[in-house]
């Protein structure tokens, strides 16, 4: 067992849970607070980021409506899930499931970019649609609270140390062994 | 293992990597998506909506898309194609660790394809509200996407990044 390896797992499980927290407590004004504000011919609406998939579901985009909800509710609510999930794992020390813990780390990993298909969407919307009396689009503080939040998940999953969560800690899986 | 080669050969790392570089300036420079309505026409660029939320206050926001979304993007890939580039350019081994641990972290944080794919839902949803039309760049930034994601996949970081550091467990991962 490496000596370094106890320091490493408090450091980032401390950082992990730290920067996770953080992230939980920034979805709530994410998903409370307006995200865009739309003006089409003198009509106002404000949207959430609920509200905007289920009003591109009621205007049939039903796919696009399921997209916006995958990438803004469902995958950030998963990836905070997931790395709670590992957290606890790598605290209680059992090392039974090193091999799917790992995996579902990668995965974590991997989807969590996706949430910024909102950020992306409502600053392309809001630069786009400036068309003065007829339509506009403004940003709401709820995009800057869900960004916030995304990047904070991100950086949780960049602190989290996956070694942690194997019984020898010096060594890789050996299946995903440097190629 | 410096010698080893990727699936695609040796050279397609640096290929792919050029290739966005190419795109990436037209892709930067050409519109993205026009928009009229009642005669009056809106010309979208990649950096507009930045522009946007940097004049109404919103500058981290703007600061986040603009790195996100154009910036590490093309950072990356001419941090590959520096890696691949032939030996007689290439800098000495220790710059090449620098350059190899960046490239991991601007993965991390590049996400063109994100990107792309707000522009595709974007399009969609304007659809019902104003008259739009896909520009140049917007096919030129999606090449780009494309060649950063084959330029990723083909290229091998482990070569530069020694065994026992951090980095090269997380490499490691199984995927």
């Amino acid at each position: 067992m490496n000596r370094y390896f106890p320091a490493v797992r408090l450091r980032s499980n401390s950082v992990a849970s730290a920067l996770a927290v953080a992230a939980a407590i920034m979805l709530v004004p994410a998903n409370l607070l307006p995200v865009l504000d739309t003006e089409t011919s003198g009509r106002n609406r404000s949207d959430t980021i609920f509200s905007g998939a289920v009003e591109l579901w009621h205007h049939g985009l039903w796919v696009l409506a399921l997209i916006v909800f995958t990438a803004s509710i469902l995958i950030p609510v998963f990836k905070l899930a997931g790395l709670g999930w590992l957290l606890v794992s790598a605290k209680r020390g059992g090392h039974a499931d090193s091999r799917r813990l790992t995996r579902l780390y990668a995965a974590l990993d991997f989807i969590g970019r996706w949430s910024m298909l909102d950020v992306f969407l409502a600053t392309f919307l809001a630069g786009l649609v400036q068309f003065g009396e007829l339509s506009t689009v403004e940003p709401r503080s709820g995009i800057v609270a869900f960004a916030a939040a995304v990047v904070l998940t991100v950086l949780a999953t960049q602190a989290f140390d996956p070694r942690i969560l194997w019984p020898d800690h010096g060594h890789t899986p050996s299946h995903a062994s440097p190629r | 293992m410096m010698a080893k080669e990727s699936r695609s050969g040796s050279a397609a790392p640096l290929v792919f990597s050029l290739t966005g570089l190419i795109l990436a300036v037209p892709a930067l420079l050409l519109p993205l998506i026009s928009a009229g309505k009642f005669g009056d026409e809106r010309v979208s660029l990649l950096f507009t909506g930045v522009a946007y939320l940097w004049e109404n206050g919103m500058r981290l926001l703007a600061c986040l898309v603009l790195l996100c979304g154009a910036v590490l993007p093309v950072a990356l890939l001419a941090t590959v194609a520096i890696l691949h580039a032939p030996d007689r350019i290439r800098w000495h081994i220790s710059n090449m660790r620098f350059l190899s641990h960046a490239a991991r972290i601007m993965e991390r944080w590049a996400f063109p394809e994100v990107q792309v794919l707000a522009v595709l839902v974007a399009l969609m949803k304007m659809g019902s509200v104003v008259d739009v039309s896909i520009g140049p760049g917007f096919w030129c930034y999606c090449g780009m996407a494309l060649s950063l994601v084959l330029a990723q996949r083909s290229f091998d970081y482990d070569p530069y990044i020694p065994l026992a550091s951090p980095s090269a467990a997380r490499i490691a991962a199984p995927t």
